[in-house]
């Protein structure tokens, strides 16, 4: 995570993730609706497109940030720990595209736990939620997000990093690796790189 | 029946929306007429039709699609899947679906 957290966009998400204050991003890069996330996912396809990516790429990096942007919605909807909603952002550099998301909601353990309630720790709750399919609002059908984003960066080569609590995963050139980190993040924290 | 499913828009990625589409569906679905007791919906077969969709997610597709799946077991077929995200979607919920519903 280190090379990612240089970024100036990513240092701003996890900031903001991480924050002990309750205070909104910028305007810029708040998502307080549903409606505000789909806007700015579409406007970033848009700006992808123009730029040369490849439309297959913008279609699936549209649909894995809809999975992963709105877990943050599904899951924590009348739960927010304060500020109701997402950060969304992307930087375009030369060599890549960045896109941060995160949340400060309850979290992938807290949420896992309404279902399965002997989940004991952040890794255990993470491994799950990329490899299981669960439900964390049982018994309505939810939980296939993020084995869907899994599977799909697996195949198709953008990297990701992802974090809520103290763990992590990241998925970087197809080579994946679980983690622990000393800086929590109580929501859900996560940014993808896609190479030119 | 065929269902244009890019009826509900080009981009179909929340689960909420998912939900209202099957909602929306459901009183012109065959089934309709078999409660009713017509012998249409025990026969008709329904096609989905995702010709016109940019992006479709498995949220989505889980609240719209699979109902569809359970309600018409051997009956669902799939037309103008050609585009990344419904391809993707489709291969990954169809490991829930009834066998051979859905052949990527």
């Amino acid at each position: 995570m280190d090379t990612g957290l240089r970024h100036p966009l990513v240092a701003a998400a996890f900031a903001w993730a991480t924050a002990t204050k309750d205070v909104a991003p910028s305007q810029e890069q708040y998502c307080e609706s549903r409606d505000h996330l789909n806007a700015r996912m579409e406007r970033l396809r848009s700006t992808m497109m123009k730029e040369g990516i490849s439309e297959t790429t913008a279609f699936l990096l549209h649909a894995i940030l809809s999975e992963i942007g709105g877990n943050s919605f599904d899951h924590n909807i009348g739960q927010w720990r304060d500020i109701p909603g997402a950060f969304f952002g992307h930087a375009t550099e030369e060599k890549e595209l960045i896109v941060a998301l995160a949340d400060r909601g309850q979290g992938i353990r807290t949420t896992l736990q309404r279902v399965r309630p002997s989940m004991r720790s952040d890794e255990e709750a993470l491994r799950v939620a990329f490899l299981e399919r669960i439900s964390g609002r049982a018994p309505e059908r939810r939980g296939n997000g993020l084995k869907f984003v899994r599977q799909t960066i697996m195949e198709d080569g953008i990297d990701l990093f992802f974090q809520s609590g103290a763990a992590t995963y990241s998925l970087e050139e197809k080579r994946e690796s679980w983690g622990r980190t000393e800086e929590q993040i109580p929501g859900c924290f996560a940014t993808l790189t896609i190479r030119r | 029946m065929t269902i244009q499913v890019q009826k509900f828009g080009k981009v179909l990625n929340a689960r909420p929306a998912g939900r209202e589409a099957f909602l929306a569906i459901r009183p012109s679905l065959p089934s309709h007429n078999v409660d009713a007791g017509s012998d249409r919906g025990k026969t008709e077969d329904i096609i989905i039709d995702f010709d016109g969709v940019e992006v479709l997610t498995p949220s989505f597709a889980d609240e719209f699609v699979t109902p569809l799946t359970q309600l018409y077991p051997g009956r669902i077929s799939f037309a103008n899947t050609e585009n990344i995200t419904v391809r993707k979607t489709l291969a990954f919920l169809s490991e829930d679906w009834p066998k051979g519903t859905y052949q990527s």
